[in-house]
């Protein structure tokens, strides 16, 4: 395999963590050729294809809204909303921990045998999920103008909420991928928190209904913070500044967590897989 | 121009935690000595095995035009140092610099996505070389044609032959004229025609003043491509020069060595058979094991090391 390497003496050092994420954003067509190739390879020989994406999503949050709506004081139609824009939030950022934790283990062979960024993998990944993601808010948009929604001026602050999950999903991968591929416990451990993160996170239940412990956990649940800045504003309501402050400040804490994995470990990646 | 240089390069392959807990027990109770491969392992100051040292002390330059054979028994490092000139692995110790476009082929599965067709590994390959679409679609012609595979491009990967995978592989890594060309000893495995045709290829490829690194334990094609030899000995560069004299005076090691290990594997042999027939002597009594089997199996699947740790604390 080939890598085009610069003809003034490469020298046998991997890329530091910055010129690898632009040296693979750089080659956005093999990426996206690469997460094209897998999306369509696992919906292969189904009828319904990639379809199945949108199938199961809206099975899922009309079934949910329907049984759960009697637990709630909101509106039904308002309920059917809250769960379609917080189940498509949530899937994104907890299937880019999940997949952030398999993204360097699952291209071993390539990495074993290409020098190539290794952001391409993250890239791939990445593209995978926002895929997914996109056909879901498709969806979720849909299902709001039927009953009745209409964008307004407050809608616009989920632009720079979905920057944000980009922004956060690059280095999420980065950092739990060369951790997970070093201690492989941590695939383990993050799928065994999956579930329970699905209960204690705000998407079948409002936190705002919630006092005591339960809202307490809600607020300490960094997830809450992510959704809420995306689905307050498409729902008309202005997201708390705490939740902006703290998503913020996550993502300079995932940035600098990524910086310092992949900088500690990336020379010993190769090693690892 | 193309050029390697390779300074002083020490790679230590580290384990971490791939050994089983019972496969780590028996290599720190039993550190063996008198096997040449004990003295690359690496240890921890309890005696545990924690890296395999693959290269010492490496150092080589390979100028533009150079055809340059890698020989050495099985693990002594060829694939190794090829990983590490691909960039793959970096070196614990001096380094390697590289001028130039390379392609490395260590191994043939790698590299390819299995389920994807011929024809859109051939896309992604030439995408991993950094190539545009416009020069990837203005080889494809050339690439079925070298490999032969013809209406076969269109089946996935996964259903080739190891040859056809060879053929695909060779046909891609050489359309796309890198200045280094680094290739394992799998191409060996291919049939004679395709060897024939293999082997013109690199001759023009070397002849545009490419440097071909290649490793194998096939002398005819080592004789026909190369010209340089570098033998590799547990790690180290044992010797380094004309392809002729290196292959002669490694044939030549290998049958002593090979004669000693006969002898070896001989003696331990008629150990066992020893043993067993002192076994059948016995007959009857009950041979009492040592470890009973669903104890090493248990272990493995419990985290050792935490669990013998306790231990020590709960058992002083």
């Amino acid at each position: 395999m080939s890598l085009p390497s610069n003809n003034s003496g490469a020298e046998s050092s991997r890329p530091g963590f910055f010129s690898d994420l632009i040296a693979g954003l750089m080659m956005w067509d093999l990426w996206r050729t690469f997460a094209w190739d897998e999306i369509q390879q696992r919906y292969r020989r189904s009828i319904l294809g990639v379809l199945w994406i949108i199938v199961s999503y809206t099975i899922f949050v009309i079934g949910i809204s329907i049984f759960f709506s009697i637990f709630t004081r909101a509106d039904a139609i308002d309920f059917l909303i809250y769960v379609s824009l917080g189940f498509a939030a949530f899937t994104f950022i907890l299937s880019n921990i999940i997949d952030g934790c398999q993204v360097f283990i699952s291209s071993r062979i390539w990495i074993i045998s290409v020098s190539l960024p290794y952001s391409i993998y993250v890239y791939r990944s990445i593209f995978r999920s926002v895929f997914t993601f996109i056909l879901q808010l498709i969806v979720a948009l849909i299902i709001m103008i039927y009953a009745g929604w209409r964008p307004g001026p407050m809608s616009l602050m989920a632009m720079p909420a979905l920057l944000l999950y980009l922004i956060n999903a690059v280095a999420i991968q980065f950092f739990w991928g060369m951790i997970s591929a070093r201690y492989r416990d941590i695939v383990h451990f993050v799928g065994s928190l999956t579930r329970l993160l699905f209960f204690i996170t705000p998407i079948l239940w409002v936190r705002e209904e919630l006092t005591g412990i339960r809202a307490q956990i809600a607020d300490i649940n960094p997830l809450t913070h992510f959704i809420e800045i995306l689905r307050a504003p498409l729902m008309g309501v202005e997201p708390r500044l705490s939740s902006w402050m703290i998503v913020l400040c996550l993502t300079a804490a995932n940035w600098l967590l990524a910086f310092i994995a992949t900088h500690r470990v990336r020379r010993r990646l190769a090693y690892w897989l | 121009m193309p050029r390697i240089v390779v300074e002083n390069v020490t790679l230590n392959y580290p384990l971490y935690g791939r050994l089983t807990s019972s496969q780590a027990e028996r290599l720190t109770k039993a550190p063996d000595l008198n096997q040449s491969g004990s003295q690359r392992l690496i240890r921890n100051k309890h005696g545990g095995v924690i890296g395999v040292q693959a290269l010492q002390n490496v150092s080589f330059t390979a100028e533009s035009g150079e055809r340059l054979a890698l020989v050495g028994e099985n693990g002594s490092g060829k694939t190794t140092l090829l990983q590490a000139l691909a960039q793959i692995y970096a070196p614990d110790v001096g380094k390697i610099y590289i001028n130039g476009q390379f392609t490395s082929l260590v191994n043939i599965n790698l590299g390819m996505q299995p389920e994807a067709s011929g024809h859109r590994n051939i896309t992604l390959r030439g995408l991993a070389a950094g190539r545009t679409r416009e020069e990837i679609e203005y080889k494809r012609a050339e690439i079925a044609a070298f490999s032969e595979l013809e209406e076969f491009l269109d089946l996935p990967v996964m259903t080739y032959s190891s040859g056809m995978r060879m053929r695909l592989n060779f046909a891609i890594a050489t359309a796309f004229e890198p200045e280094i060309l680094i290739l394992d000893e799998w191409l060996s495995a291919g049939d004679s025609a395709f060897r024939a045709k293999a082997t013109a290829r690199m001759k023009t490829f070397v002849g545009k003043a490419g440097i071909l690194v290649f490793a194998s334990h096939n002398r005819n094609m080592l004789l026909d491509n190369c010209q340089r030899a570098i033998w590799l000995d547990a790690g180290r560069i044992r010797e380094d020069g004309p392809v002729k004299d290196i292959l002669g005076a490694y044939d030549q090691e290998m049958v002593c060595r090979q004669a000693i290990r006969d002898e070896r594997s001989r003696n331990s042999l008629a150990a066992i058979e020893a043993k067993k027939s002192l076994l059948t002597s016995n007959h009857g009594k009950k041979m009492v094991r040592a470890s009973p089997a669903w104890r090493a199996r248990i272990g493995a699947l419990l985290p050792g090391r935490l669990l013998r740790r306790i231990m020590k604390i709960l058992i002083p």
